[in-house]
């Protein structure tokens, strides 16, 4: 399938801030493509060269090697403001000096719509984003979260052919994050812009994209669906990146087309699934990834392992234990905590790992 | 390959190309082209063929080498001087609480907007050979002798002080005061946690205002033309060196003398000692948490100000005075024949000043605007070196502009001698770094991403400047255009190299009353020239509030 927007061994040098002679690779020989409509993410911890890549897209940054095409033109020589693109910035970079209605007509002005056009549109888009009557008002008299709808406002009334997304969230407190996730998943379900969106908050790439893009260091570490980054990361950083885990040796006893028997330092067995085309071979070495919340407390004698509880930290809806074993201290999730009864700080514990939270990656 | 890369990208964008090409053409003939010239010619002093003999002349004989030394022994001294009473003046405003800030803080800026050579006149006012205290009240009695370095001293302090006391008190304001808290909740005393904490972190601060200070010292044409007596500076020797006795090589080598220590004095403070800063002055400075003082403390610091400012206003108060007298030093009965006169032989001096200033103003604010958003903004080859360009001619002495004028536009096809533009042309580019620092400091409060929202929401480079970056420059534009007015109206010392029969200007005009002993006249004139200065004050503020976008939002909020 051919994709909407490409990317294709981008590189991104840049001058080090540090001496004049050496040089950061902020974003290392990357390729990936979004198909129409679709919202993909670039998630990683700081410095991973995603914010780089969205700028190279938006035309903010020249390539120093690579192509970008959209929609099947290369895109690498327009300026941003020749680009079909548009962008929601981290800082929302509001024009402090323009009312809400002119910040959102003013792609449209350049544009050159008759005056009567961009009115509609700009009122329709305040409908959307939910910010009608708000129109004569400058950004600094609103809010974080109105700010944050203007500045989605702005970057949708152009009808991009994409949505660049640069944290949008980031500056906005814990519950309105949350609020606004949730909103922004229904406008991508309802208008099915074609959208990048940068994030190295983990939740909301998993709330928000049909695909995402996990990076390190300049470099994409794997490409595929939330849950299927969950389910089989493909090595001990996106394992450990999305979502919590416990990390145990072991090695490959058994292999079939899409699942595995693992064997444990301490001789236990157990099965875990694998994602279709993996190369693990009998005998290999492995890294066993438990998900502290498919972990449940057994007696000994059907426990894949043991231990003492040495915490436990009740959070309402949740409870979590350590829980040291000879392979390390393990991390144990129980939810819905008051219906069970649960072990006490030095008691002595058997875990039973859920055949679904089991992954396996490659041992470093 | 980058550099390909950014130059392919300007091509693409014409207006923005066209700008910084315009840019770079007219800093290369109108700041670097006049001060080669200076150098050139300094070379040749036959007319052919260069040699070194003019320097080694200026460096073997007394009646050269004297100005150098003594213009190094003022720059030293008022810069000190001028930086331990900033010191004490900015540190008794933000830190000790002294009563009537506001007052002692507008106090301090007369210096700033007046014109150079005011306080001069008023030394001469009040101590020279007809002067109010030493020939009217002690008779003669004490032999003050104003005339010389400690004359220079006292009124070139007073002068340039002000510029130490406002870096000083923005480096203070900048120092967190939860530094002294905690100093003292060490259980350091006041004086300890001062010595120990706040000095040392303001040091930064007081190299760079020492510096300022000693380069507008050096640079000083106007007090040391009427007060040097037999004291030589540099500025004065190199401007009679080439009016007087046409020995246009040794008053371009005196200027290049004049040059170097005030160049070196401006690049140690801007490139070595802005990094060296602890403080990043760009910062919100804290909020005020001032450690309430002991009663003395306070009353000592209080006693201190107000000493200071009482000086300022004897000074100025002279000269308002002296311009309401007949005859100073002889006939002090009141009358109005000086303003008459000022207002009606004085007033071609007047229409030329305003009508130069008021011409080169705009230029010289739009042009350090589109520099400041090019150096600041823009991705180019050369972009630094641009900059540094720019902000050159504060480092130089009017001195040297002056005579690099004179020499650089005397001939085709340039031939600017004699006319207005000359004139208009020193004001723009003089007063350009003003404009490109304030445009560079606005740009940098502004978050880059606005722009980017432009560009990406479909505006050329040219659009979103005039859209975007424009209006929010405008307070910086206009604090630009104010200087660059002010200080056109008020320059000297660049300028009465290119003055010329037909183009006359007030500050000349106040030269020649001082020459002919008419210091009432002087005064006078002085007067009319701060009351342009007061007027042009208002109007600026009154067109700021009209076109700032902040107004606008403070207006839609009520």
């Amino acid at each position: 399938m051919a994709y909407y927007v490409e990317v294709r061994n981008l590189v991104k040098v840049f001058k080090s801030h540090a001496s004049r002679s050496s040089t950061v690779r902020a974003v290392d020989g990357i390729s990936f493509g979004v198909r129409e409509g679709e919202l993909i993410t670039l998630l990683g911890p700081s410095g991973c060269g995603k914010t780089t890549t969205l700028r190279l897209v938006g035309g903010f940054e020249i390539p120093t090697e690579g192509d970008i095409f959209i929609d099947g033109v290369r895109v690498n020589d327009q300026p941003p403001n020749a680009r079909p693109t548009s962008m929601v910035f981290q800082s929302y970079a509001l024009f402090p000096h323009m009312t809400v209605f002119e910040n959102i007509a003013y792609g449209l002005k350049n544009k050159r719509l008759p005056s009567d056009e961009i009115k509609t549109k700009v009122l329709e888009t305040l409908e959307i984003v939910g910010l009608q009557e708000l129109e004569k008002r400058y950004p600094g008299q609103l809010s974080g979260g109105q700010q944050q709808r203007v500045a989605l406002a702005r970057a949708i009334v152009m009808e991009p052919k994409v949505l660049l997304l640069d944290e949008p969230l980031s500056n906005l407190d814990a519950k309105l994050r949350e609020q606004m996730r949730v909103e922004l998943k229904k406008l991508q379900t309802r208008l099915r812009i074609t959208s990048i969106y940068v994030t190295h908050d983990q939740l909301e790439a998993m709330t928000l994209s049909d695909r995402v893009v996990v990076m390190k260091d300049g470099k994409i570490v794997q490409i595929d669906s939330p849950e299927r980054i969950y389910r089989f990361p493909t090595n001990k950083f996106v394992a450990g990146f999305i979502g919590k885990a416990n990390f145990l040796k072991g090695k490959i006893g058994k292999v079939w087309e899409e699942s595995c028997e693992l064997v444990m330092t301490n001789g236990m067995k157990l099965e875990a699934d694998l994602p279709k085309g993996h190369n693990f071979e009998v005998g290999e070495e492995v890294l066993i990834v438990v998900r502290p919340e498919g972990i449940s407390f057994c007696e000994s004698s059907q426990a894949h392992i043991v231990g003492h509880v040495i915490s436990r930290i009740y959070t309402g809806g949740a409870a979590s234990f350590e829980v040291e074993t000879d392979q390390g201290v393990m991390t144990v999730e129980v939810t819905n905590p008051l219906a069970l009864a649960l072990p006490s700080i030095d008691e002595n514990v058997g875990l039973s790992f859920s055949r679904t939270a089991v992954a396996v990656v490659k041992a470093e | 390959m980058y550099t390909f890369k950014q130059i392919k990208r300007i091509w693409n964008e014409p207006v923005l190309l066209a700008m910084i090409v315009l840019v770079v053409v007219l800093l290369i003939v109108f700041v670097i082209y006049p001060i080669a010239m200076v150098f050139f010619k300094s070379l040749q002093p036959t007319g052919e063929g260069f040699d070194l003999s003019v320097y080694k002349a200026l460096f073997t004989k007394k009646y050269f080498r004297a100005p150098f030394f003594n213009s190094l022994k003022l720059g030293v001294s008022v810069a000190s001087v001028g930086v331990l009473v900033g010191y004490i003046f900015a540190y008794a405003i933000t830190r000790v609480n002294i009563p009537g800030k506001v007052f002692f803080r507008t106090a301090a800026s007369f210096p700033i907007i007046s014109p150079p050579f005011v306080i001069a006149l008023a030394a001469i006012l009040l101590f020279g050979r007809n002067g109010f205290i030493t020939h009217q009240l002690l008779k003669g009695k004490l032999n003050v002798e104003i005339y010389g370095f400690w004359g220079l001293l006292v009124v070139e302090t007073l002068a340039y002080f002000p510029t130490a006391f406002m870096t000083l008190e923005g480096i203070l304001q900048s120092i967190d005061p939860a530094l002294e808290e905690a100093s003292l909740s060490l259980k350091a005393s006041k004086w300890k946690t001062f010595w120990r904490v706040t000095f040392p972190l303001s040091m930064p601060g007081i190299l760079a205002s020492w510096l300022l200070v000693f380069s507008q010292s050096m640079a000083d044409f106007g007090n040391p033309l009427i007060l040097s007596g037999n004291y030589h500076v540099l500025s004065v020797a190199a401007y009679l060196e080439i009016t007087g006795s046409y020995r246009i090589p040794y008053g371009s080598g005196l200027a290049i003398l004049l040059l170097i220590p005030t160049l070196i004095a401006f690049f140690v403070q801007r490139y070595w000692l802005s990094r060296k800063s602890y403080i990043t002055v760009t910062g919100k400075p804290s909020a005020m948490r001032i450690l309430e003082p002991t009663k003395w403390v306070k009353a000592i610091f209080t006693l201190v100000s107000a000493f200071l400012v009482g000086i300022i206003f004897l000074f100025y108060g002279t000269v308002f005075y002296g311009s309401f007298t007949k005859l100073w030093g002889v006939d002090h009965s009141l009358t109005l024949d000086n303003y008459r006169y000022v207002f009606d032989i004085g007033s071609e001096y007047l229409k030329d000043t305003l009508f130069l200033a008021t011409i080169a103003t705009p230029f010289s604010g739009v042009l350090g605007m589109i520099t400041a958003y090019l150096v600041a903004r823009k991705e180019f080859p050369g972009r630094r070196v641009v900059e540094a360009l720019s902000l050159l001619t504060f480092a130089v002495p009017g001195t040297v502009v002056g005579i690099g004028y004179l020499l650089a536009f005397n001939q085709r096809p340039l031939m600017l001698t004699g006319t207005a533009l000359i004139i208009i042309l020193v004001f723009v580019f003089r007063y350009l770094p003003v404009g490109v620092q304030n445009g560079v400091a606005a740009l940098y409060q502004i978050d880059p991403a606005i722009e980017e929202a432009s560009l990406d929401l479909g505006a050329s480079s040219y659009r979103t400047f005039w859209k975007i970056t424009m209006p929010l420059m405008m307070p910086a534009f206009f604090a630009a255009l104010f200087y660059t007015f002010v200080k056109s109206m008020t320059a000297i010392s660049a300028v009465i190299f290119v003055v010329s029969g037909k183009w006359q200007l007030i500050t000349v005009a106040i030269l020649g009353s001082v020459e002919n002993s008419d210091l009432a006249q002087a005064a006078a004139f002085s007067y009319v020239l701060i009351g342009f200065v007061v007027i042009a004050m208002f109007l600026l503020r009154w067109i700021t509030n009209l076109f700032s976008y902040q107004e606008r939002i403070r207006r839609a909020r009520a």
